[in-house]
């Protein structure tokens, strides 16, 4: 067996190990790690605001972290491999951009009862995913060529961004600054009482992208030979689309619209695995995403003193060298020839 | 094995072909004729990727635009014009695919699986060439990977769609000697859909001529079909004239 495949989920598995117990650590108060453990445990013999700290900011934020990388990873691997396009994602083809306009709709607009992020937005950020993936689809049976495809998509994302720019004009001010901060993405909007709900829909939305490894795999040589392989192309389709799109809504409804994320995650594990097969792909594009979203959770948490830093501020840094990398040495990546 | 039944091929309800009937029972059928003539609508038809505009297409009993996906698959395989870009697969995953058919969920490959897999790649030749990716091979190796692939689909027709046309001179005689050597120590039956008429015809039982002008397909034995004519009144024009003589192949 080819040693970089199980070292790479071994690799992405340690990062996580590493990263988590750094989240619950780092932070704008200093809390030793004896006294972080206390909490954990619910030893009560340590500082009582120290324990509400960990369990209350520091674990939601971190579980949020690792989940939402994860979610958006697999959001771009899928799009990836469906649209045949390493350049698609979730920001990139306007699914962030419609997730946004639906949860605008919820808190500029004031449909499905305002500002608070719960049940509307996700509904809102679901719907607005699910429609921007269906036009792109509808779209991809006229528009054949991939690199047309992605500017159809960033077009939609424009229309989008303009939809939200008039809402945001004739908002309410409070509206207009709850938004904007939502904007910005940040992965301390998931509260303990809706952590369970959020880890829920993320991980069941990652494990039914596992039954698409098979038709992932023969979509690989292309929609015909997959059609040929027994695969029912409009099934799978929209399948794989509701997945994705789903992914993308369930971060985009708590967290914001998080770029980067869902582009370059995927192409970390290509190179890291040497291979496109999902069987490997997947999973080591979920460790992947999660081990990059503890890791921005970690550097947002950094300057402590000053704050938060928006996660929209950190992924661009994590993201565009990968993409520009994968960019400029296309010629030499075999999954671009 | 495959029968063609009153089939009329064509685009929302129009026909471009007049209803075609015929049965094939092995060998190699090539097709041939003119580029806009209708032989890709006629191939996405028999292989039930595109609707008839009437009639059926029968293969072992069963109407291909009648049974579920999974079972056609297993029916007939195809391998299509195009340069294949595959991820980064090597050829070996690539020629696994075609066991996708018979897989689980997760497309698993059992033993049976990949001793398949093996025998495909060995009778087109490219088994020391199993881990190799295949953005690393030359354009020809690249087409015997795919065809490698239908072989491991093991499926008793192969559908090829202009296999050939980017590939070179040297390449093009290799792959037809590889088709003969798959009808006749595999015995596949294989629809061959080419541009390549002097090399193809070097191989094939059965002939399939689609005259653009009287929008019919001519059928039949390779010798009786050349016999017929209607290869000069589809090839020939005032400054070219097709000659059967100049065939000589083999």
């Amino acid at each position: 067996m080819n040693i970089r495949r199980p070292a790479t989920l071994l690799v992405a598995s340690a990062l996580i190990i590493a990263l988590f117990p750094a989240c619950l650590l780092a932070g704008s108060v200093d809390i030793p790690a004896a006294d972080v453990w206390r909490a954990l445990t619910g030893d009560a013999t340590g500082r009582p605001v120290w324990g509400v700290i960990v369990r209350d900011i520091r674990v939601p934020m971190a579980v949020c972290a690792a989940l939402s990388g994860m979610a958006l990873a697999i959001s771009g691997l899928l799009m990836q491999t469906l649209f045949h396009n390493p350049l698609a994602g979730p920001s990139i083809m306007g699914i962030s951009s419609g997730s946004s306009l639906g949860v605008a709709l919820v808190v500029l607009a004031g449909i499905g009862g305002g500002a608070a992020i719960g049940a509307a937005t996700l509904v809102g950020a679901l719907a607005g995913a699910l429609a921007i993936m269906t036009l792109l689809l509808a779209m991809s049976v006229r528009v054949r060529s991939a690199a047309m495809l992605l500017i159809v998509g960033v077009l939609i994302g424009y229309l989008s961004s303009s939809a939200i720019s008039l809402l945001n004009f004739f908002a309410p001010q409070q509206s207009v600054h709850a938004f904007v901060l939502w904007g910005l993405g940040n992965f301390t909007s998931v509260t303990p009482a809706q952590l369970p709900l959020f880890a829920a829909l993320s991980l069941l939305f990652s494990a039914l992208s596992a039954f698409y490894i098979k038709a992932l795999d023969a979509l690989l040589l292309g929609e015909r030979y997959a059609a040929n392989s027994g695969v029912s192309l409009p099934r799978v389709r929209r399948g794989i689309m509701f997945v994705s799109g789903a992914l993308t809504a369930i971060v985009t409804a708590w967290c914001g619209p998080i770029a980067f994320i869902g582009l370059a995650v995927p192409h970390i594990a290509r190179l890291a695995l040497g291979t496109s097969r999902h069987a490997w792909l997947l999973p080591a594009t979920a460790l992947a995403g999660a081990a990059t979203g503890l890791l921005t959770a970690l550097l947002s948490v950094l300057p402590s003193a000053w704050g938060i830093l928006p996660v929209n501020a950190i992924t661009p840094l994590l993201g565009v060298p990968v993409i520009l990398y994968i960019i400029l040495n296309g010629r030499k990546i075999a999954y671009f020839n | 094995m495959l029968e063609l039944r009153n089939l009329t091929v064509g685009y929302d309800g129009h026909a471009i072909l007049s209803p075609v009937d015929l049965t094939l029972s092995g060998g190699i059928a090539v097709l041939i004729g003119a580029n806009g003539c209708g032989k890709s609508t006629l191939l996405r038809t028999i292989a039930a990727t595109q609707l008839p505009v009437e009639g059926h297409v029968i293969i072992d009993g069963c109407d291909m635009h009648a049974t579920p996906l999974r079972r056609t698959a297993r029916m007939m395989s195809m391998v299509f014009t195009d340069r294949t870009i595959a991820g980064d697969l090597t050829v070996g995953e690539v020629a696994a695919l075609g066991r996708t058919p018979y897989t689980n969920v997760f497309g698993r490959l059992g033993a049976d699986d990949r001793a398949i897999v093996s025998d495909a790649l060995r009778a087109v030749g490219i088994d020391g060439m199993s881990n190799r990716k295949l953005a690393t091979l030359s354009d020809g190796e690249r087409q015997k990977a795919m065809i490698a692939r239908a072989l491991a689909q093991s499926t008793p027709l192969i559908i090829m769609d202009e296999p050939t046309s980017f590939l070179d001179a040297a390449s093009r005689i290799d792959t037809m000697h590889l088709l003969r050597s798959l009808r006749d120590d595999h015995g596949k039956t294989i629809i061959l859909s080419t541009h390549d008429i002097a090399p193809a015809l070097a191989v094939a039982d059965t002939l399939w001529v689609v005259d653009r002008t009287t929008r019919t397909l001519v059928h039949g034995s390779r010798d009786t079909v050349l016999a017929s004519g209607v290869m000069d009144r589809v090839f020939s024009s005032p400054s070219v004239r097709f000659s059967p003589s100049a065939l000589d192949y083999r």
